[in-house]
């Protein structure tokens, strides 16, 4: 990936994605519109542009905004019917089936209650419905998806939640050098962690917000010193 | 700077609640302080006179004080008005609760109300021009620029600073004619006080009979009961809200308003410092910080308690005359023109506050142990006091304050504030 | 008095039972038309005739290749952690398409023939083969390059195709 420097801003019409669109099919990821022929940024924020043809806005932002496919964290606000209601930072809270839990019937329904948490794919993401989530793959499986117990759950910037997701990001390997942990990571930035004992999980917690204010280049720098969060 | 991972309520969820109880129980804070240590306290003093802002850690308020002349009201016609206006609405909980919301900005502004206005901190008779017709309107501005818990402590410093910053312009009124003087031709006049209030908070967790002083939003949120003590710098308690579920005992309350006193009273004397040093840098013409943005962000204006107070219990303990010598200076220096009320108070206090400092001094070694022994006869019996202690009603509250005080009252020598303070409460 | 509309089959033709798959064709003929009409004053030229290069994709997971965001290091849990490890096998394998073989594709071929294969599938094809192949086996191959000899295929039924009539 390249982290041109380009710097977009909302209204901004950007020619060399168009340049690119003649000759090949291009996608246009978050920040970035189509306007008939021409593209035009909707968010402000540095261009990033993945091999061969996708391009997006990296802005920094808080308010997750679902999109079909995501894999998040919600809360369990409320049942409702046949269905719970669940907060994953939208504007609106999302909702998530009896059913779409595994091995889970008419009869045998899960057992959430408000406050739970959950790790969840988003299935349906549209402006205009209410986005709707599932706790299995499509073989009814719920491989790493379902209910997180215990541990400690945390809220972060969205952008921070997606450094930790990249491939070969060294944030959370140069961690479990010094600890094992489990953690989820939500696209909607809240991680949830949970560790081995209390003060472990604090100061796990500390070294990952810690990153927050780092960009990506000096993410390897701020991970040398992660190790003395873990050890304050 | 405003980095606040806080910024969508945290605390809501079952594992933070859980994991915070645990943590309690563990003796273990989030951002590695002890349970009785409080964050670090900054001031920056804007351009103009009563503008202030205050940061504890994430938790960012800024008061601005403003006045106007008006008529009084017709059951106070000699007295002037004190009007605290608080606005919440900057921090957006965006995934909050509307009900949340109103509950906080009541209480936060009930709070402000009985600290500043229901306690008479402000001599508020010398802010009377003609009676029945003409006094002084002063306004606070209270703005909630980020929250990250313990809004009440840091809103009445903020206001605290603010009123004891301003300045009035002086004004005179003859033959049916108001007339108010600029700055170039009289100098302005700063507010008279009585006394000065500063609230301290905890949280108190039934997984620990141990409370939490200056809880951040997620130990906030998390918490069982909060408890909000206002105490001015006599150490005489003003205000007293105890909400939430667990039953708090008469130790736990004494505990924490004895360390709180001590806190108030450090609080109060480093605005006293750092208003000594705004004047200086005034005179010596190192302007101030113009603009919202300098006020907030990082400079060398910013007056840090910890950096400014650092030897403040050193110092008291070995030797109180230094510390006694430190507080006449700084309030002569600071305020040489500040009407004979709080002067003529001094001397009394001064003594009684030296008392208490010793008084105050073993407990700062051991800060959370018991100390009933020397204290239970003053104590209200428990049953009395456990009828009251629940309960966020104001008349409670200020029964409890009554009797508190009455007990302060009789451990320090009498004064003259301190049975206006009673009497008006 | 010819009419503009199209000739159109009638209702009772369309429900006879042979005619079931005109009538799908004939209603959403109908539908097109109508959405057509509906949409007429919004939808121009350019955008019926327009072939876009553009695809939008609103998730940041998608765009960025994000891993999955639930992990488990050491031990902490297993279950998770055999799931990783799955994955990760699952990547290799794609990433690495072909092995590095042991035995070259010529080398293959060279012992094939010295272990003298292919007398061996000629006598083994001899066992399989029917009486009428073994006649013409006989006879040569000469037969069949001539040209008036037609091979007898077998005759085979043929669905008939979806969309005929």
């Amino acid at each position: 990936m390249s982290s041109s420097g380009t710097i977009v801003m909302p209204g901004e019409r950007i020619s060399a994605i168009e340049e690119v669109a003649k000759s090949k099919r291009v996608i246009l990821g978050p920040g970035l519109r189509r306007l008939d022929d021409t593209v035009v940024a909707s968010k402000a924020g540095p261009l990033r542009h993945k091999e061969p043809n996708t391009f997006w806005v990296d802005n920094y932002q808080r308010r997750y905004v679902p999109a079909r496919g995501d894999l998040v964290l919600g809360i369990v606000k409320a049942k409702a019917g046949d269905q719970y209601r669940v907060d994953i930072g939208s504007a609106d809270l999302a909702s998530i089936s009896y059913l779409s839990f595994e091995a889970a019937t008419k009869k045998n329904r899960p057992d959430l209650n408000p406050g739970d948490l959950i790790y969840a794919r988003v299935l349906v993401a549209s402006a205009d419905v209410e986005p709707e989530l599932v706790c299995v793959n499509s073989n009814g499986k719920r491989g790493k998806l379902g209910q997180l117990a215990d541990g400690f759950f945390f809220k972060c910037s969205l952008n921070l939640g997606r450094v930790l997701l990249r491939e070969n990001c060294p944030a959370l390997a140069a961690l479990t050098r010094r600890l094992p942990y489990e953690i989820a990571v939500g696209v909607n930035g809240r991680i949830w962690l949970k560790a081995h004992s209390l003060r472990e999980t604090i100061a796990l917690t500390n070294a990952i917000l810690a990153l927050e204010q780092a960009g990506y280049a000096e993410i390897d720098k701020v991970c040398d010193n992660l190790e003395d969060f873990l050890q304050a | 700077m405003f980095m606040n991972s806080n910024l969508f309520e945290p605390g809501k969820s079952k594992q933070e609640k859980q994991f915070i109880q645990l943590a309690v129980k563990q003796n273990q804070r989030f951002d590695g302080r002890r349970s009785n240590e409080c964050r670090d306290v900054e001031l920056t003093f804007g351009s103009d006179w009563g503008t202030v802002a205050v940061s504890l850690n994430d938790t960012k308020v800024l008061a601005q004080v403003t006045c106007d002349m008006g008529a009084p009201t017709t059951s106070r016609p000699y007295e002037g008005k004190l009007q605290l206006n608080v606005s919440i609405g900057g921090v957006a909980f965006l995934d909050e609760m509307q009900s949340t919301y109103d509950q906080r900005f009541l209480t936060l502004n009930s709070q402000l109300e009985r600290t500043f206005r229901s306690s008479r901190c402000l001599d508020l008779e010398s802010l009377c021009v003609a009676a029945e017709k003409h006094v002084w309107c002063i306004r606070v501005d209270i703005n909630v620029l980020n929250h990250d818990g313990n809004l009440y402590d840091a809103s009445t410093i903020a206001t605290l600073a603010a009123l004891m910053h301003f300045r009035r312009p002086d004004v005179t009124y003859a033959n049916d004619e108001l007339r108010i003087y600029t700055e170039k031709e009289r100098e302005l006049i700063p507010l008279l006080f009585l006394h000065y209030p500063v609230s301290v908070t905890y949280c108190i967790y039934k997984s620990n009979p141990q409370p939490l002083v200056d809880p951040t939003l997620l130990e906030e949120n998390a918490a069982d009961s909060v408890i909000v003590l206002s105490f001015n710098s006599y150490q005489e308690l003003c205000t007293l809200n105890a909400g939430g579920t667990v039953p708090t005992n008469v130790r736990t309350i004494m505990q924490c308003a004895r360390y709180a006193a001590t806190r108030c009273k450090a609080i109060v004397e480093f605005i006293r410092k750092t208003l000594a040093l705004d004047e200086e840098r005034r005179l010596q013409g190192t302007g101030p910080s113009q603009g919202l943005l300098a006020l907030l962000g990082e400079n060398k204006h910013k007056l840090s308690f910890k950096q400014l107070m650092e030897g403040y219990q050193k110092q008291d303990s070995p030797t109180l005359q230094d510390s006694q010598m430190e507080v006449d200076a700084a309030q002569t220096s600071e305020k040489p023109n500040v009407a004979e009320v709080p002067v003529k108070e001094e001397q009394p206090i001064k003594q009684e506050t030296g008392k208490l400092v010793q008084d105050a001094k073993p407990m700062d070694t051991s800060t959370w142990l018991p100390q009933e022994a020397t204290n239970d006869q003053e104590l209200p019996t428990p049953s009395r006091v456990v009828s009251l202690k629940v309960g966020k009603g104001k008349n409670r509250a200020k029964n409890k304050a009554n009797k508190k005080q009455q007990q302060l009252a009789k451990k320090q020598n009498h004064s003259d504030s301190e049975e206006e303070v009673t009497q008006v409460i | 008095m010819p009419s503009k509309v199209k000739p159109r089959l009638s209702r009772g033709v369309l429900d006879m039972k042979f005619m079931q798959r005109t009538k799908k064709k004939v209603e959403k003929e109908a539908d097109d038309e109508q959405s057509r009409a509906l949409y007429s004053n919004e939808i121009n030229e350019k955008m019926i005739n327009s072939s876009s290069n553009f695809i939008v994709e609103s998730s940041y997971s998608i765009c960025e290749g994000l891993i999955d965001g639930r992990l488990s290091f050491r031990g902490m849990n297993p279950e998770i952690e055999l799931l990783m490890e799955q994955e990760l096998a699952e990547k290799r394998a794609h990433s690495k398409p072909e092995q590095p073989k042991e035995v070259s594709d010529k080398d293959m071929a060279k012992a094939y023939y010295a272990n003298k294969a292919p007398t061996v599938t000629n006598s083994m094809a001899k066992k399989f083969s029917s009486k009428k192949n073994f006649k013409r086996k006989q006879h040569g191959d000469d037969q069949a390059r001539s040209p008036g000899y037609h091979p007898k295929t077998k005759q085979q039924f043929k669905k008939p195709r979806e969309d005929d009539d």
